[in-house]
């Protein structure tokens, strides 16, 4: 906080200090340069008092010379002096004169008369300096006696007189002159400073002073005379220390010139002045700090958002960071900037923390959705074994019990598949990998084989499932029919999974269309009467592993995923999805999808062929695996099929083009050409070929490969090893209409008893504890001990003895070498015929195998490489035991 | 727009009043020039209404210097050439013509001619009286000029000793030509010396006295015979002449102003020999 004020002490300071000093700078400047004005106007105020003082001395002396000229006249005029002049000129008459002359010099009180007679001879001086008898030359005596009345200046012994010169006249004759001067001197000059209130010099031309109003001495700058002289203009000079104002005038006394000095006192106005500056001093100061406050309290407003923002920078660093920001010393905006570089650096610094942060994550996320997808291949495999075995079982002669069991291992075995299907997709989902298809279907269609589905598994637990479909006949969208399925029958299920006795209705009906928008909009519900879900629980109900009642779990069974898939997939598609539920009374879901308009109008129904006996179909199987090759076969062709087998992929094509097929069942790996090639060279052939349906068969079950498959152009996806009833319902979805005849869509285990006694099941598949060979697989699979098969289970025995040494010679021989490819395809291949024929275990062990040799650690696949051998060791007797036992009697049945 | 109109109309009656306004041009200085100068803005502001140009009493020289220089008028009348530092303090000098000076006499004097020693004499005081040399008696009231005189100056040229010549005790010395003129009019035998042309002003019959034998004449002037003469002309500062003071100059540079010049004895510029 100290640094804080100090900081905000240092702005403020130093702004108030420029704006006070700027403010100051200026009252200043304005006072300087009136004062300045000021200043000169005194001062020519001053000059003009000065030339005043000279006109007006002009004008004294001319009054002076003007009485000294009319006490002349009156003289003159006057009857004794020419009384005197017309007598003798001497004795008691000259005494006489004098008297009279010395009164009238007193009475005038002028200086000096000098009286001339006509040859201009003295005879009478006041002042005694000649008596009389010298010659006057003084100007104007002599054109006195020409009658003239003469106004002239004298200067005479260091004094200047002005005198007044008249004819003196005697009957009618001029006899002589009388002059009456004025001496202008000190004494005058006294008189006339006095009234002009200044010191008046006069200066003669050599610069002798005359006369001087102050007997006070002062020096006068010669060359300042001669200057006002010769210029004939006045000359002025001021003095600032003494207040003066000294004017050097010239000036013509009557008839000569001189210089008047003027010495005028200006220290009254200079003392306004200085008084005037001093205010102005005292002005500036309250000025100066006037605009100090000013500024101070201008800048805290003006900087007030600044503080806020430094505050509210501080208040979020320590919230975001956990502790404040000690900013650096400086002014308010350096610690403003401080602190939010600070505040940056460190959000920057913790974005990459969190950024760090979720990509961990995303990797952990990756690896989660990674691990899952490969953990539920590892289940799935062997999990599709326990189901085909299962399915196999359910078609053996079974008692009730054993039917129960096996029906139970089968329903139990569907749960796990679709849990894992559920975490798979939700991984997907999770990873962005979902992709929304967008195909044509038909809607009834879909739905018709939905209600067909569910209404037998709704009757198990006393519901009945109805439908109000407010649709026309058919109705041909575009859009993504598999989620659209999936999600419904998970809405379905749940219902039925959660009602007893109850009625499930299965609605879907036309939206209003919205504006702007021409797609259709569907509203599907599934509505139940079944035990509801309590409103604290709807929220959480769309969130993964939630259910409404975690005891449901336990007593409903389910993974709890279900409806976040069917969030996502709704979300995905554009829709949206709700529920409404009261406790006790059942539950409504509603979702809202938008669908385009199919792009071409609907094909033929083919839903026939739910009820056909037969398939007729010409399918081309492109398998490389001999064991394989048979399988398939055998089970195609119990189906009805006519099958043509191709061992590779250039071969299927070669195939394709020379007689017509239906349908291609591919396999992914295999030499020459794989799947994925054989597939983009038939979609490249010209039509009809290109247009074959092609449906892969792969013991890859990643969703990947899938999706792989789905890229290369192949139309459809069946795992290995091939089950009856999925490669059934894939023929019939892909097969042209005409293809199918007369085959039950779940190929009814006819020859087996519908409820076979526990105590007649056949135990001989668990008769052998070590055993590694699955029997119901092949051997005693009716599928292949069918009578129209012929000795297949001989063939495919014998097949895969031959070959399998083959396989696992491969693996050996190209092991010390990899060539990779081949090492996995061997694996492969190894992997899928093991499956086929019921050797699970010595499968699993290729499988490693393959996933070894894709990863390409060579170590590994020859350390697992024995395991194998030795199983195939252990098996090949038991193979053997079974080929000898088959070519000695005839199948089962 | 109507206000638009109107506010151009007052404009336009400012801008008439403003040209229709006569300028008064008052021209200060020398006194060497003023009579003509007088007679020349007597004859321009009879011509025409719009100017009136106004010759003061005389200033000297040093005055028309001072006042143009401080802006006071835009020109000023000057009785010699301009000095170089004159000219470099940016003074334009304007030619009026060049004027004889004269050695000029009072009304009384009968004396006719005068020699350079003689006038040297006079004015020392070792003369001082018109009998002497061989005129009427009477004493000789010499009038003396200051050094800085432009008649002086002239005088001082063709007569050397007159540079630095003091004056004798009997010599009164007057600053302005009309001051010289007032004491030539009073004092009936006063001598003198001033250019032609100013004489003109003076009221009693004053006498022009040859130097050396020349008459002081235009004529002798331009025939290069008379020594003595002064430049009269204007000053200005550049770019500094008002419209009034072009008007007077042109008019000078007219006919009727150079037959008024041409009158007063002065020689036009560019016509002297």
């Amino acid at each position: 906080m100290q640094r804080g004020l100090f900081s905000r002490f240092s702005l403020h300071f130093t702004l108030v200090l420029i704006f006070a000093l700027l403010a100051g700078l200026a009252q200043w400047t304005a006072f300087r340069v009136s004062g300045d004005t000021l200043q000169a106007t005194v001062d020519a105020q001053e000059i003009e008092e000065i030339q005043t003082v000279g006109r007006v001395l002009q004008e004294l002396l001319a009054e002076h010379a003007q009485r000294a000229r009319l006490t002349a006249r009156l003289i003159a005029r006057g009857d004794s002096l020419g009384r005197h002049f017309s007598s003798s000129q001497g004795g008691d008459a000259a005494k006489t004169l004098r008297q009279s002359l010395d009164n009238a010099r007193v009475v005038s009180e002028l200086g000096l008369i000098e009286v001339t007679d006509d040859r201009e001879i003295v005879l009478y001086r006041s002042d005694d300096a000649g008596s009389g008898g010298d010659r006057s030359s003084a100007w104007g005596v002599f054109e006195a006696l020409q009658g003239e009345s003469i106004l002239a200046s004298e200067l005479e012994a260091g004094t200047l007189t002005v005198r007044a010169i008249e004819p003196i006249r005697s009957q009618g004759q001029v006899v002589g002159t009388i002059g009456v001067g004025v001496q202008v001197d000190s004494a005058l000059f006294q008189k006339l400073g006095r009234e002009l209130a200044t010191e008046l010099f006069l200066v003669a031309r050599t610069g002798q002073v005359l006369a001087a109003s102050t007997t006070r001495p002062r020096s006068l700058d010669p060359s300042l005379v001669q200057e006002a002289l010769t210029q004939k203009i006045p000359v002025f000079r001021q003095s600032r220390e003494s207040h003066e104002t000294v004017g050097y005038l010239p000036l013509m006394i009557v008839d000569s010139a001189y210089v008047v000095v003027a010495v005028l006192d200006g220290s009254t106005a200079y003392q306004r002045l200085d008084e005037g500056q001093e205010r102005a001093v005292i002005y500036t100061l309250v000025i100066f700090m006037g605009c100090s406050l000013l500024a101070i309290l201008l800048l805290r407003w003006t900087l007030h958002p600044l503080y806020a923002l430094r505050d509210k920078a501080e208040g979020l660093a320590r919230e975001l960071t956990g502790s404040g920001i000690t900013a650096k010393s400086g002014n308010e905006v350096q610690v403003v900037v401080n602190v939010l570089e600070t505040l940056t650096s460190r959000l920057v610094a913790r974005n990459t923390e969190l950024l760090e942060a979720k990509q961990v994550a995303e990797a952990a996320s990756h690896a989660k959705s990674k691990f899952l997808s490969n953990m539920s291949h590892e289940i799935r495999t062997p999990l599709n074994g326990i189901l085909g075995m299962a399915e196999i079982l359910e078609r053996t002669p079974l008692n009730a019990e054993q039917d129960r069991y096996v029906r139970a291992i089968g329903s139990a075995g569907r749960a796990l598949h679709e849990l894992l299907g559920d975490i798979l997709d939700l991984a997907k989902i999770e990873a962005g990998r979902l992709v929304i298809e967008q195909t044509d279907f038909d809607l009834q269609a879909l739905l018709g084989q939905l209600v067909d589905i569910f209404r037998e598994l709704a009757s198990t637990r006393g519901n009945i499932l109805v439908t109000d479909f407010r649709l026309p006949d058919r109705l041909a969208l575009n859009g993504d029919p598999t989620r659209l399925r999936q999600i419904l029958s998970n809405l379905i299920s749940n219902a039925i999974k959660f009602s007893e006795g109850g009625t499930i209705t299965l609605g879907v009906s036309p939206l209003n269309p919205r504006p702007d928008d021409d797609r259709l909009w569907l509203r599907c519900s599934v509505r139940d009467t079944g035990i509801g879900i309590a409103p604290e629980a709807i929220a959480g109900l769309f969130q993964p592993f939630v259910q409404a009642d975690q005891s449901t779990t336990r007593r409903f069974g389910g993974s709890g995923l279900g409806l976040v898939i069917c969030r996502h997939f709704v979300e995905l598609m554009g829709g949206t999805i709700r529920v409404d539920s009261t406790l006790g009374q059942g539950s409504t879901f509603t979702i809202d999808l938008p669908f385009a308009r199919a792009v071409a109008p609907l094909a033929e129904p083919t839903t026939a062929a739910r009820s056909v006996d037969k398939i007729r179909a010409r399918i081309l199987v492109a398998e490389d695996n001999p064991v394989n090759q048979v399988v398939i076969e055998a089970i195609l062709g119990q189906l009805g099929a006519t099958v043509t087998i191709a061992e590779n992929g250039a071969l299927a094509v070669e195939a394709l083009q020379q007689s017509a097929f239906d349908l291609v069942l591919m396999d992914c790996q295999m030499p020459v050409m794989d799947g994925y090639g054989a597939t983009a060279a038939i979609r490249a052939l010209p039509p009809p070929w290109s247009r074959v349906p092609i449906v892969a068969l792969t013991a890859n079950a990643l969703p990947e490969d899938r999706q792989r498959c789905l890229d290369a152009g192949m139309n459809d996806y069946l795992s290995k090893p091939v089950r009856i009833q999925p490669l059934l319902a894939c023929l019939l979805h892909w097969l042209p209409a005409g293809a199918s005849a007369s085959v039950a869509a779940s190929p009814p285990p006819a020859t087996l008893p519908a409820s076979p006694s526990p105590a007649a099941l056949p135990v001989q598949t668990s008769s052998a504890p070590t055993s590694l060979l699955d029997r119901s697989a092949l051997v005693d699979n009716p599928s292949f001990n069918h009578p129209g098969t012929g000795k297949l289970v001989e063939r495919v025995i014998a097949l895969y003895l031959d070959d399998t040494p083959k396989l696992i010679a491969t693996l050996r021989t190209r092991l010390p070498e990899p060539a990779w490819p081949e090492v996995t395809r061997a694996a492969h291949s190894l992997k899928s015929s093991s499956a086929a024929i019921g050797l699970a275990s010595i499968s699993a062990r290729a499988a490693h195998i393959e996933a070894l040799a894709r990863q390409q650690d060579a170590a590994e696949v020859a350390t697992a490489l024995p395991g194998l051998e030795a199983e195939f060791a252990q098996a090949v007797p038991e193979l053997r035991a079974e080929l000898e036992r088959l070519t000695g009697k005839s199948p089962v049945t | 727009m109507s206000s638009v109109r109107q506010w151009w109309i007052v404009l336009l009656a400012l801008l008439l009043a403003g040209t229709a306004r006569a300028e008064d041009l008052v021209i200060p200085g020398s006194g060497n020039p003023e009579y003509v100068l007088d007679q020349l803005a007597r004859a321009f502001n009879a011509r025409q209404a719009q100017h009136r140009i106004v010759i003061p009493p005389s200033t000297g020289t040093a005055g028309a210097l001072r006042d143009v220089g401080e802006g006071i008028s835009s020109v000023g009348r000057v009785g010699r050439l301009l000095k170089d530092e004159e000219r470099k303090q940016g003074f334009v000098f304007i030619s009026l013509g060049r004027d004889p000076v004269v050695i000029v006499g009072g009304a009384g004097v009968t004396v006719r001619s005068l020699s350079a020693a003689q006038l040297v004499d006079i004015y020392s005081g070792r003369i001082t009286n018109w009998g002497e040399l061989g005129g009427k008696a009477a004493p000789i009231r010499a009038v003396g000029r200051e050094n800085s005189d432009a008649s002086r100056q002239a005088i001082a040229k063709v007569i050397k000793p007159f540079q630095e010549i003091t004056f004798g005790p009997g010599v009164k010395t007057v600053h302005l030509d009309p001051q010289l003129i007032a004491l030539l009019d009073r004092y009936p035998s006063s001598l003198g010396m001033l250019n032609r042309s100013a004489l003109a002003a003076c009221t009693t019959r004053v006498v022009h006295l040859a130097l050396d034998g020349v008459d002081p004449t235009p004529e002798n002037l331009e025939k290069g015979s008379y020594p003595a003469w002064v430049e009269l002309g204007l000053i200005h500062k550049p770019n500094g002449l008002t419209p009034a003071a072009r008007a007077f100059l042109d008019f000078i540079r007219s006919p009727e102003g150079q037959r008024i010049v041409r009158q007063h004895g002065i020689l036009p510029p560019g016509m002297a020999g």
